[in-house]
């Protein structure tokens, strides 16, 4: 499924189903986590991913900027990498090259990507819960869009949940007893802040003196 | 004696008398006058002749419409006739690789074009395909990479294909129909290939395709 939203997007998808009838070498670049594998399998569904062994498939190669040499004769081959090849190579052993832009330049496809995934993600954990992502990381497009939706599903819900995990993490390694309660105080407080902002309204909740609320604070620095 | 071998030279050979009359063309020269005013020849004539009675040969890039020679020699013995020979640039009549043939629609390839480089820059094209050219074996990317070659950094452009009645091009030994891709854009270099024949023009550029449409013609001997 190629989702295109934009403009641009569309043009790609255009351009890609043009080459796939055409048959045609195409070199795709772009930042990380822009999609340019799955790009590449579009337009040859049947391509053989970095092969070890000559394939009469069409081949499709990963990182080709690191390595620019092919070593198996292929009408068809596609590559990937994150910077555009000199002239003189794309000329040798491709007919063009897609440059495939950050997220952040087409940034109307966001919403599309985050359903996807996440209708995607929930048939494949088996998690029926929904999640609200207003704060989307796009630091590696994709990739970094993917993980941030995975972890938020696979967010425990329960506290006691949360502390299960802590055993784990406490069984691997562990600092002091002072620095551990620190850390979990320095926790609370901060989401407490967020929360309920003054601290004489932080006392109350908590049920803790204010000016012991008020010196705890300062000295984690919260 | 010396007529038959100057009738079918490659380079075209006119006579004229002192009236700018014709007295004599080979059999090259008169598809040349069939395109070009006879006036216009014997203008440039009475320009470049030597000033004494001799021949002047001179090595220099001339266009007359899309004919372009290479050079010429002038000469006259008396003031009753002039003649001249064109040397043609062979440049244009390279030697057509056929490799790599594979069968294409044409209107697709550059409808592809259009497509891609509005991606990578904006162009505003125009574009007339003609509808009776059929599927044809192509060297697919070597035709590509003359349009990106052509089209790139380009403002404007006008494409235009058609079938060139009555014109054929001997390949292999074989007689094959010819289409024109014409290419109107603000011409910026001379481009030459050798798998199809350019023509540069003022205008822009004339890529000629022979029209293959068979398999058994996809071999290169």
């Amino acid at each position: 499924m190629f989702l295109a939203k934009s403009e641009y997007l569309q043009k790609i998808k255009k351009i890609a189903d043009m080459c796939k009838e055409l048959k045609i070498s195409v070199y795709i670049w772009g930042e990380k986590g822009v999609g340019k594998t799955f790009l590449a399998k579009y337009i040859s569904p049947n391509a053989v991913i970095n092969p070890q062994k000559p394939t009469i498939n069409p081949i499709i190669i990963e990182d080709f900027d690191k390595k620019p040499s092919i070593e198996f004769k292929n009408t068809i081959i596609i590559a990937t990498g994150t910077k555009p090849l000199n002239k003189d190579i794309l000329k040798r052993y491709f007919t063009m090259d897609i440059e495939l832009k950050p997220l952040k330049e087409h940034p109307e496809d966001i919403e599309e990507f985050i359903n996807y995934f996440l209708s995607k993600a929930q048939k494949e954990l088996k998690i029926n819960k929904n999640i609200k992502i207003s704060d989307p990381d796009i630091s590696e497009n994709l990739n970094s869009l993917k993980r941030q939706i995975y972890q938020q599903l696979l967010f425990p819900e329960k506290k006691e949940k949360i502390f299960e995990l802590l055993k784990e993490i406490y069984l691997n390694n562990h600092s002091t007893y002072e620095n551990e309660l620190k850390l979990f105080e320095k926790t609370l407080f901060e989401a407490m802040k967020i929360k309920y902002g003054s601290k004489l309204q932080i006392s109350e909740r908590l049920k803790i003196n204010r000016v012991t609320l008020t010196k705890k604070m300062k000295a984690l620095n919260v | 004696m010396f007529e038959f071998w100057c009738e079918y030279d490659i380079n075209p050979l006119i006579i004229f008398n002192q009236k700018g009359n014709i007295v004599y063309c080979n059999q090259e020269a008169e598809i040349f006058l069939s395109y070009i005013n006879k006036k216009e020849v014997f203008d440039f004539l009475l320009k470049n002749a030597p000033k004494k009675p001799s021949i002047k040969t001179e090595f220099r890039k001339i266009n007359f419409k899309d004919f372009e020679f290479n050079g010429y020699s002038i000469g006259y013995k008396d003031d009753s006739q002039i003649g001249v020979r064109f040397f043609i640039n062979t440049d244009t009549h390279s030697i057509i690789y056929l490799e790599k043939l594979e069968k294409i629609d044409l209107s697709m390839i550059i409808n592809f074009t259009v497509e891609y480089m509005n991606l990578k820059q904006n162009t505003k094209f125009t574009v007339y395909f003609d509808p009776s050219i059929p599927e044809i074996y192509i060297n697919k990317k070597a035709f590509l990479d003359l349009l990106f070659e052509i089209i790139e950094n380009q403002e404007k452009v006008y494409i235009e294909t058609k079938i060139n009645i009555g014109e054929y091009i001997k390949l292999n030994q074989k007689k094959f129909p010819i289409i024109s891709v014409i290419i109107e854009t603000n011409k910026k270099k001379h481009i030459k290939s050798p798998y199809f024949e350019v023509i540069n023009n003022k205008k822009g550029y004339i890529i000629q395709i022979p029209l293959i449409k068979e398999t058994y013609e996809n071999h290169n001997t």
